[in-house]
Formats: structure tokens, sequence, C-alpha cells
């Protein structure tokens, strides 16, 4: 079944951009001005560049997925 | 690999970065148009951060347009530089809620260095492994206003310990220089496009700039 893989990608490209970005928004910003103030971000920072980094594994290996045949079939959407 | 879904990506990621800042405007309570009074570093700081990622965007746009191939490494710098970018609306908000205080500036032009040294890593992965895209490599030459913005971001950093106001005035110069859009691109498409590229002295033009 060729469902034409264009939309398949770009609904990803989009779905994932915003996966990958919503989570900078957990990095809540602090209300006093010292530097000090970042030092308890650190944990959440962390983990932001974890996943940051796993989601644009993801979407690295998303690419070569989906070239044919191997995308754009129903089960695959 | 084709270079179109680096782009959606990219601009998507984008997208969302210059329109989530706007959520730090917090609505006033108060119907009163005074209210909006308290807002005004808020909203400073997000215009200057909009126009920032604009610029990004704008040159990034031209940048891949020369492009004529991508690979894994360009795809990995390419995320590098959305990470910078993805910082800017954290550095936006507090900021802005700091009325420009030193630590908050400061931190802002360190994210600004490191969004621009992370565009000049993509660009210069994109030129130095690929022969293809030798036609980027002639249009950047060696990329002196990339390097001075660098420099200028530091010195923001550093007189933000001394007046935090001097620093944004510093950020806010490098964003006009780059306002005007990146001409060596775009003027070395259009000489391709008249299939003039293959004049041997035409890349003197770009180098001299």
């Amino acid at each position: 079944m060729a469902l034409g893989k264009t939309r398949l990608e770009a609904f990803s490209d989009g779905v994932i951009a915003i996966i990958i970005t919503i989570m900078v928004l957990e990095l809540k910003v602090p209300h006093e001005a010292d530097f000090r103030a970042l030092i308890p971000l650190w944990p959440v920072l962390m983990s932001y560049v974890l996943s940051f980094i796993y989601v644009g594994i993801y979407w690295n290996k998303h690419q070569h997925a989906c070239h044919p045949p191997f995308c754009a079939t129903g089960e695959v959407f | 690999m084709g270079k179109n879904r680096l782009e959606a990506f990219s601009d998507g990621v984008i997208a969302i970065i210059i329109t989530i800042m706007v959520l730090e405007l917090k609505v006033p309570h108060s119907p009163d148009f005074h209210a909006l009074l308290p807002l005004w570093p808020v909203f400073m700081s997000y215009v200057l951060s909009f126009v920032y990622v604009g610029i990004y965007w704008n040159n990034h746009h031209h940048l891949i347009h020369v492009v004529q191939e991508v690979s894994g490494g360009v795809l990995w710098a390419n995320l590098h530089l959305l990470f910078w970018l993805s910082l800017i609306p954290f550095v936006t908000a507090w900021m802005g809620e700091n009325q420009f205080e030193t630590g908050p500036t400061a931190a802002y032009g360190i994210v600004l260095s490191m969004c621009a040294v992370a565009y000049s890593i993509l660009a210069k992965v994109l030129t130095s492994n690929h022969p293809k895209n030798a036609a980027l490599a002639e249009a950047l030459g060696d990329d002196r206003k990339g390097k001075l913005s660098i420099v200028l971001y530091l010195v923001g950093v550093a007189v933000s310990w001394f007046a935090a106001w001097l620093g944004f005035v510093v950020y806010l110069a490098v964003a006009v220089m780059w306002l005007i859009p990146d001409r060596r691109i775009e003027e070395k498409v259009i000489e391709d496009e008249k299939g003039q590229s293959s004049t041997p002295d035409a890349p003197d033009r770009f180098r001299q700039r």
C-alpha cells in the first residue's frame, strides 16, 4: 500500500520537533537574579540534555528507517 | 541523505522556540493599561530574542539552501545548534523577570555565544567533508562576521558585571549587525543560477568580505 511517505515524514518531524522542544519548559525560571539560583536546576538540565540526545537519536534513526520499501504501509502509520 | 527533512525538523523546532517565549508575558489581572507597565522588561527581552531566533532561522535557511549533501555528522551538528537555541526562551525569561540584572544578562550572552559557536561548527561540518558543498565554502569565506559576533557576545557578558544594561546594548548591536541578511550566500546562489560560477576569479568576490 503506497500511502506516500511525505506526509508521514512531515507529521513525524513535527511531533518530534515539539517533543524535543517542550522539554525545555521544565527548566523553571528562578526568581533570583543570582547565578547560584541556577544550581538547583542542574538535575533538570542534565535530564533535559540526556532526553534531547535520545530524541535526537530517534529522529536520526527515523530518517533511515523510512526509506522504501520499509515505510508507508498502513501498519507503519 | 536528503536535506528536506533536516529543514522541516529545524523549522519545526525553531518555530516552537520562537513561540513559547511569549508565554512569559503573563496576562495582568487588571484591565488597566497601566498594568502593562511592569511587563516592559519581559517584553523587551522577548523582542530581542524573537529577533535573534528570527536571524538564526533566516541564516539557517540560507545555509541549508546551498547545501547539496548532508550526512550523519551534519544532523548532529544541527541538533547541537538547536539545543543551544532551545535554551534562549529560558534565559530570555530569566533576564526579563529580573529587569536585566547582571546574572541573567550574562547568562543570556553565554547562551548567545554558544549558539554562535554551534552555528559555526555546523557551517564547518557542512563544508569540510562534502566536496559537493564547495559553493557554500566559497560563499562563507573565513566567516569574519561570525567570529566577531562571538567576541562581542563575550564582551557583552563581561560588561554585564559592571552595568547589565550595557550588556543588553551590546547584544542589541550584534542583532542589528545581523539583521542585514547574509548576502554572501544569496549572491552565490544567484550567481550559480546564472551559471557564471565556473569563471575562475568569481570566488574572490566572496573571500574579500
